[in-house]
This record gives structure tokens, sequence and C-alpha cells, in this order.
């Protein structure tokens, strides 16, 4: 299946959830936000979620600094 | 209209400056991103801010923060405000001396057009992006300026017609890694470019 994420349609070889694509990109949750078809998603609904195809994603992941 | 208004005239022509004028920006942190953007958009025509910082100004802010070393222990909010009346003398600025969470954000920005994150903490920032990312506001947060060298590494992330991030994404704020005034400058100048073009851009 194919899912659009930061505006790039990217491939998965099968089903999974926010919370495991987060994972695989070793990310730390509390420091991203997801954005699921138009609507932010709350970080407690992420393992709950499975992508599915033709799915538009946003992931904004920050570092401190400011 | 003062005389340093006066010739911003040339700058942006009487309709652009009116835009300017009449846009309310709301900066979330005033440390080295909040601070020096500011000054940006006060030297670009900005009246109306709301500016909002809890903290006081210490001596490890000097190296890269819009603040004079007597303003030390002074708070932010004060101490900047002093400051930016110094650029345009008439301005009308909301100081906001509290902390911002996920559940004040929106009301405390509740008349600002255009929203700058300029926390710190990782964390904060999300909280931002989250309540302001499909506002209607414009938003534009910071990630990645620690270090310096090799600066054209901090760019602009567009994430949707109002949502924008500025950072080389990655620099993390570390005892190894500091924040310095160039890269700081560089990426507050950057958040405060995309509120000024985005305002006039508005109809």
């Amino acid at each position: 299946m194919c899912v659009r994420i930061n505006g790039d349609n990217q491939p998965f070889a099968s089903l999974t959830t926010v919370a495991a694509l987060i994972s695989l990109r070793k990310l730390r949750p509390e420091t991203v936000v997801v954005e699921h078809n138009g609507v932010i998603l709350a970080r407690d609904k992420w393992t709950e979620t499975a992508i599915k195809e033709n799915d538009v994603l946003e992931i904004l992941s920050f570092v401190g600094g400011g | 209209m003062n005389s340093f208004e006066e010739s911003l005239i040339r700058v942006f022509g009487e309709h652009g400056l009116r835009k300017i004028q009449s846009a309310t920006v709301g900066i979330a942190g005033l440390g080295g991103l909040g601070s020096n953007c500011a000054a940006c958009l006060v030297r670009s025509g900005f009246r109306k801010l709301v500016l909002v910082d809890f903290d006081k100004v210490e001596h490890s802010n000097l190296n890269r923060q819009f603040y004079f070393l007597d303003q030390v222990g002074m708070p932010k909010t004060d101490s900047l405000k002093t400051n930016l009346l110094r650029i345009n003398p008439d301005l009308d600025i909301t100081l906001v001396m509290q902390k911002i969470s996920a559940d004040n954000a929106v009301v405390i920005f509740e008349k600002c057009g255009a929203v700058v994150e300029a926390f710190d903490k990782a964390e904060s920032k999300c909280f931002m992006a989250e309540a302001f990312i499909n506002s209607g506001k414009l938003f534009v947060g910071a990630s990645g300026l620690a270090g310096w060298g090799d600066s054209d590494t901090l760019h602009i992330r567009k994430i949707k017609d109002n949502c924008f991030l500025v950072g080389d994404g990655c620099s993390e704020v570390t005892t190894a890694l500091p924040p310095c005034a160039p890269y700081v400058s560089i990426v507050a100048a950057k958040e405060a470019d995309i509120v000024l073009s985005w305002v006039l851009e508005q109809k």
C-alpha cells in the first residue's frame, strides 16, 4: 500500500499503526506531533490508529532549543 | 504615525504598512528566538504584539538574546518591551508573564492572527503545534538551531499554507552543542520573515 508522509508517497509492505511508524523512525513520542488525514492525532490514539491505503500523514518532530 | 513609521512607507508602501500595523502577532517564549524575532518584526513596522514568557533575564542569555547586562534579573517581558519601544515608541504590546501550557495557549493568543513558537523545550513546541496547526492562524515553529557553521542548513519547511517550521530539524541544544547568536538569530529572522511575507500577502 501507499501512504503520503510529509508530502512524499511512501510504499508500505504491510498494515501498521501510527505508534509502530513513530517507533520505526526512532522518534521520541513526546517530541512528535502527528497529523492524520488533516486532524491532529492525540498521542494516546497512536497505538489504536491503523495506517490505511492513501492516508496522509504529517509528522512533525521537534528538538529542543530556542 | 511617527517619523520611523513614516520612513517605512518607502519600504512597504502605505497599503503594505497598513496591513503590517493592523496585524497582531503572538510570540510564545522570549528567549533567543522570541526576543530577536520580536525585534525583526518591530523594525518591519509591526505594532501589535502579544509577548509571553514567565522567565527573568540571566547572564547566560546575553550571548544570543535581545537583552542587556543591566537587565539581568528583570522579567523578560518588561525588558523586551523596553528594548522594543526604543525602536518604535508607539507600540501596542500586551505582556503575559506566565507559563504557557496546552490548556491556556489558545486563550492567550486568541486575538493574534499569527503565532510564533519560540520555546526552548521540544515538548512545549509540540503542544503549540498541536494547538495552532489547524487554527486558521499562521503558525511558525522552530526546531534545530544549536551550534555554528554551515548555516545554510537552517531552512524553512512548509507544512501547509499557514504552518511553517524553521531550523535544521536535528541540531538539539546540549552542553556540547550550545545555542549561539548567529544560528539563533538566523532562525528568529526567518520566523519573522515568514510572518512579514504572510501578512503582506493577505488581502
